[in-house]
């Protein structure tokens, strides 16, 4: 099998095989020297043949069963066939070969990750500030450490035909419904693709119908994760990847922060009426002010609109047009941001906006309003976490300035029912989207936009998620 | 808890906004028109029609859980089903274009004033067109929806007029003959037979199967009739029985008044979404039906090209016709004496296979 | 797919046709019509601004028309204006004289077959200075509106009419009135209201005569008729078949001969105009709806009317005590 292993990985360097003689006679030790802690391996497994006496072995008749009881090492398994041997190998195991017939493993993994870090990407101002990583076990710890209990079940399953990337569906077996593990598991064992990279390869073969709006929540924060968990959601981590998916999601759920659940429920009712704001502030602010700068003159008043005209006076383009570049160049600017080293960063943030700022106005090209009514739209597009829903927002406010400019407000209205329209026919996971919204499930108002306390009543689960387990507690 | 049915909220929603179709379709002007400041008087009294109607309506949903058009399949020989669905089509035809040319020219008057009538048809019958393709479901969540952006209109224009409001300007009270005054809630009464006919369309399979179902319909019933009651009071006691009577729409006269705080002014096209609303499901659930009726006699499904079919039909109508004031009243007579004797050939019928 | 279908099938289908800039529109703030010589006389204050070095500053520009109708003389208006009228923003509707007496039902209706005018600005009528004189003195119309809501709330001399207000008045007996200003001296004067009947102007009451009118009408909130100062005043009117009570709460400086001096003028007031078989404060529209049977079976109402006034004053606290002081000689 060595022989074969060499053959077919073209003598890789980093494949080394030790050979030992032990009473004469030959014991492989064979790893992959970047896959493996070599620690491991010469603190334990190296050391551990090298106390072996010769006399021992007169008891023992068999090297093999002799070797397997009385090495220690973590999670000791016999190796069956060839394409074991190789999971093995690729996996970080080292091998102990005798003969085909008698090989067997131990797991010396290597920590080839970045330990655990704070989240950056959702910042925690008042909670837990671990994130996942990319080691599988270590995120799968971080869950297993806040739900302590028996009925958090893990399926797992391995994709990819080259990359064989492990992946995990977890759930709450006395609480998730079973109609749900048993789409996303059959949904994830027909997916037959040469290799995963990362969590967000699975989400094209999870959903059925793709649309602008995401149906899964990806997120690096191991408290959400517990929490969906425990409502009755499932969650999938895919090793090598940070990010976790939860599934299924509404669209409520993108408002929500797990901050929210730490905090008092006054402060947050008045935060989740201003995230909503912000959602349509950031969607129909630049169209409304193309609506009545063109179309619907009589809908300002008179001195805003004297304001206007004469502020457009020495504008040359139309308001779409101009609309349409100061978005752009917001987009532009905060691509550019976003990939810039943080060394070039401040000077390219200052030239934007000098840029995009008095620049534009003063040389005529654009109006002051307009650079406000921009920056407003898209400030209030980036109060959201999903990256997702950002760039959905972003579809969407451009779609509406086109609308409003050939329309006016009618147009916008057109726009208001289309993106109405389109949320209420989604579906994740034959979940409505809308929920609890439409349809209208009186329990989940507490939590929904609203920030109720429940007091001493008792708290139940969303039906639209569970049916098995209502009941959470007082 | 069923996810893909509709739910009892969901329909009482859509009741609500077909009921409301009244401002637009039949509009206050035919009331006051007829009996001066006791149209006020007959919106209570054919309210009350109505909610017996309502309540004969969810009876016979209850009893016949299949939709109009599958009902017919069943259980209609061929001869009676052609002619009732001949006589159905054409009556829901000819009141969803009348109600879609008369949201066209009110979209035209009052909130784009400088756009050509086609531009505004075509632009309404795609986004109708795409709504209809979504499915009953999706149209009863739309619903649920807008109902609680309808709720807020309401209460902001009643809030910001209530300043402007002279009760006197309501009376005086029963001045005119009974006979005009009953006269004008049969017109109220009777311009709820479409709403009516258009919900008994929905097939019971597809609503969720409560004990309690009755309630919040009846319940949303009541409130369309309560806010068009307020509705009227408040344009009479603002402007007068003499100008309500000049104006066709003439709650969008007085939304022109509204002024908070000197800074929310002219909000009048915004407060004017209420009234698309409530014509948009009349229009909707009269494509959605007359698209199931085509589809049921061809025996090759094609939705799309069918409702292409339609849009295009309605568009081309819109454009070249004008239609007299009352033709909404008058197909809501005949569709009502239509109906009759549907259920009663319905009871025959099923008498005869049972 | 099919939404993309949709959404190009919308935005290919408007072809931006009816896209109007700002820049395009002169924003009509005054509207005034006048007739003489047999035509209609039309001046139209346009509302424009500029940027200026990070301020707005307004300019106005005005316009002359004749025609012999008033749908002419907007026409004529396109021989010298570059953009398109645009009559949403008015604010102030100016008459005058000749213009009401000819031809104010062809006005009225002009206003209620236009959707674009909000018939809620105010309208005045303007008295002993050309129209166009006034118009070009680009006196803004928010200033008008200004002098005529202070006026009415500190001292009801004169009192705020808007169009729709007159369109209902006009609706229901033809009868109804108008603030009066005129120009003297580079200062506006704001005179009493003027009276009118059938479409055709009556009279102009003085400013005491407006003062003791709207008293009736319980449209005051403080004024003085010399030499009493009344700071609050709720007029309630209550009417039985022919016979008008009114009953006046009011708060006075001096409680001393307010109901004796007060009476008379008001009775010869409402006498007068009685005699004149003029509805001052549309008396027979409030006896029709209250009792609209007495009202069907009584013609001539309006002279078989008898008034009767009862007073319950409160003297303002007054917190000096002892003489005040007198004029030495």
């Amino acid at each position: 099998m060595i022989e074969q292993l060499k053959r077919d990985t073209n003598q890789a360097s980093d494949i080394i095989d030790k050979k030992i003689e032990i009473n004469n006679q030959t014991i492989h030790i064979v790893y992959s020297e970047v896959l493996a802690s070599s620690e491991d391996i010469t603190g334990t497994i190296l050391r551990n043949i090298s106390y072996i006496v010769e006399e021992d072995l007169l008891k023992n008749e068999d090297l093999f069963t002799y070797l397997y009881n009385n090495i220690p090492g973590h999670n000791r398994v016999i190796v069956k066939d060839y394409a074991d041997f190789l999971k093995k190998i690729w996996n970080g195991y080292t091998i102990i070969y005798i003969s085909d017939q008698e090989i067997f493993a131990f797991e010396t993994k290597a920590q080839l990750d970045r330990g655990i870090n704070t989240v950056d990407s959702e910042l925690s101002i008042r909670g837990p500030k671990d994130s996942f990583t990319e080691n599988f076990n270590k995120n799968f710890g971080l869950i297993r450490r806040r739900i302590k209990s028996e009925h958090l079940w893990i399926a797992d399953l391995e994709i990819g035909k080259e990359t064989k990337t492990k992946v995990g569906v977890f759930y709450m077996q006395n609480i998730v419904e079973d109609t749900l593990v048993k789409e996303v598991i059959h949904n994830l064992k027909k997916i037959d693709i040469d290799g995963i990279i990362d969590s967000g390869y699975l989400k094209k073969y999870l959903v059925k119908k793709n649309s602008v709006f995401p149906t899964i929540i990806t997120t690096e924060r191991p408290d959400l994760v517990s929490m969906a968990l425990l409502e009755g959601k499932c969650c999938i981590l895919v090793d090598n990847s940070p990010y976790a998916l939860i599934m299924p999601c509404f669209f409520i759920d993108f408002f929500h922060n797990p901050d929210d659940y730490y905090q008092k429920a006054f402060s947050i009712t008045f935060i989740r009426f201003i995230r909503v704001l912000a959602f349509f502030i950031a969607i129909f602010i630049p169209a409304y002010y193309i609506a009545i700068t063109t179309h619907n003159h009589d809908s300002v008043t008179t001195d805003l609109l004297i304001n206007f005209l004469s502020q457009r006076r020495s504008v040359p383009f139309p308001a779409l047009v101009e609309g349409l570049i100061m978005t752009i160049s917001f987009e532009i600017l905060r691509e550019s941001d976003m990939r810039m080293a943080s060394t070039m960063g401040t000077a390219v943030s200052i030239l934007g906006g000098l840029v995009l700022g008095d620049a534009a106005v003063q040389a005529g090209i654009i109006s002051p309003i307009m650079i406000i009514v921009v920056a407003i739209s898209a400030i209030s597009g980036l109060a959201f976490t999903s990256i997702e829903l950002t760039s959905a927002i972003r579809f969407w406010r451009i779609l509406l300035m086109i609308l409003a400019a050939m329309l006016g407000i009618y147009g916008i209205f057109l726009g208001l029912i289309l993106l109405v329209t389109k949320l209420a026919s989604i579906t994740s996971f034959q979940k409505p989207y809308l929920a609890p919204f439409s349809p209208f499930i009186k329990v989940e108002q507490k939590d929904a936009i609203l920030k109720i306390n429940s007091g001493n009543q008792i708290k139940k689960r969303n039906p639209l998620l569970t049916t098995k387990n209502r009941i959470r507690g007082r | 808890m069923k996810l893909d049915k509709i739910t009892s909220y969901q329909y009482a929603t859509l009741t609500f906004f077909l009921l409301n179709s009244f401002s637009m379709n039949v509009g206050y002007y035919t009331l006051t028109n007829q009996c001066g400041n006791d149209s006020i008087f007959s919106i209570l009294l054919g309210g009350i029609f109505i909610l017996i109607l309502a309540s004969f309506i969810f009876y016979l949903h209850h009893k016949y859980p299949e939709g109009i058009v599958q009902m017919m399949q069943k259980k209609f020989p061929i001869f009676p089903k052609v002619v009732f669905s001949f006589f159905f089509f054409l009556l829901i035809g000819i009141s969803s274009i009348y109600s879609f040319s008369i949201l066209i020219s009110f979209l035209h008057y009052y909130v784009l004033k400088e756009v050509g009538l086609l531009v505004i048809s075509v632009s309404l019958m795609i986004t109708i067109l795409y709504i209809v393709t979504k499915g009953i479901k999706t149209i009863s969540k739309i619903s649920e929806i807008f109902f609680y952006f309808s709720i807020f209109i309401f209460l902001f224009g009643s809030i910001g007029l209530m300043k402007y409001m002279n009760l006197s300007n309501l009376k005086p009270l029963l001045t005119t003959t009974v006979r005009k005054s009953l006269s004008s809630s049969l017109i109220y009464f009777l311009s709820s037979m479409i709403p009516f006919f258009l919900l008994f369309s929905i097939p019971k399979k597809e609503m969720e199967n409560t004990k309690h179902f009755k309630k919040l319909p009846y319940l949303l019933t009541l409130l369309s009739i309560l806010f068009t009651f307020i509705q009227l009071m408040i344009i009479i006691s603002v402007l007068g029985i003499h100008l309500t009577n000049i104006y066709q729409h003439p709650d969008m006269i007085i939304y022109k008044k509204i002024s908070f705080l000197n800074i929310l002014e002219r909000v009048e096209v915004f407060l004017a979404f209420n009234n698309i609303l409530n014509s948009l499901f009349v229009i909707i659930l009269g494509i959605y039906l007359l698209n199931q009726m085509i589809n049921s006699f061809l025996k090759k499904k094609k939705e799309h090209i069918s409702l292409a079919l339609i849009g295009l039909i309605f568009i081309i109508v819109t454009t070249l016709f004008t239609f007299p004031l009352d033709l909404y009243l008058m197909t809501s007579i005949a569709l009502f004496l239509l109906f009759g004797i549907f259920i009663l050939c319905c009871l025959k019928y099923k008498d005869n296979h049972s | 797919m099919k939404k993309w279908i949709f959404i190009l099938g919308i935005l290919l289908s408007t072809g931006c046709t009816s896209y109007t800039e700002l820049n395009e529109l002169s924003i009509v703030n005054t509207l005034g019509i006048d007739y003489q010589e047999n035509q209609y006389q039309l001046v139209i204050n346009v509302m424009d601004g500029s940027l200026d070095d990070g301020k707005i500053e307004e300019n106005f520009t005005t316009y002359t028309s004749q025609a012999s109708t008033l749908e002419e003389a907007f026409q004529m208006i396109y021989l010298k204006s570059n953009k398109r009228i645009y009559l949403s923003h008015i604010d102030l509707l100016i008459l005058t004289e000749e213009a009401i007496n000819h031809h104010l039902s062809n006005i009225i209706n002009n206003f209620l077959q236009n959707n674009e005018y909000r018939n809620n600005f105010n309208v005045i009528l303007l008295k002993e200075i050309p129209l166009e004189t006034f118009m070009k003195e680009q006196i803004e119309a928010e200033q008008i509106n200004h002098l005529l809501n202070t006026n009415y709330k500190e001292t009801a001399m004169s009192k705020p009419q808007d169009l729709e207000t007159m369109m209902q008045e006009l609706f229901i007996d033809q009868n109804t009135f108008l603030p009066t200003i005129t120009y003297e001296n580079q200062e506006i004067l704001l005179r009493g209201i003027t009276l009118i009947k059938n479409y055709q102007v009556l009279e102009e009451l003085s400013t005491e005569d407006t003062i003791l009118w709207n008293l009736l009408k319980n449209t005051l909130q403080k004024t003085t008729i010399s030499p009493y100062t009344i700071f609050e005043n709720q007029t309630l009117l209550t009417t039985k078949k022919n016979e008008i009570y009114f009953h006046f709460l009011t708060t006075v400086n001096q409680k001393e001969n307010f109901e004796q001096s007060i009476k008379p003028k008001l009775l010869s007031f409402l006498t007068k105009f009685q005699t004149k078989d003029y509805d001052i404060l549309k008396l027979t529209q409030k006896i029709y709806q209250n009792d609209y049977r007495y009202y069907q079976k009584t013609p001539n109402l309006l002279s078989k009317l008898n008034f009767h006034f009862s007073f319950e004053t409160k003297e303002k606290e007054n917190y000096l005590q002892g003489e005040l002081f007198h004029e030495t000689r």
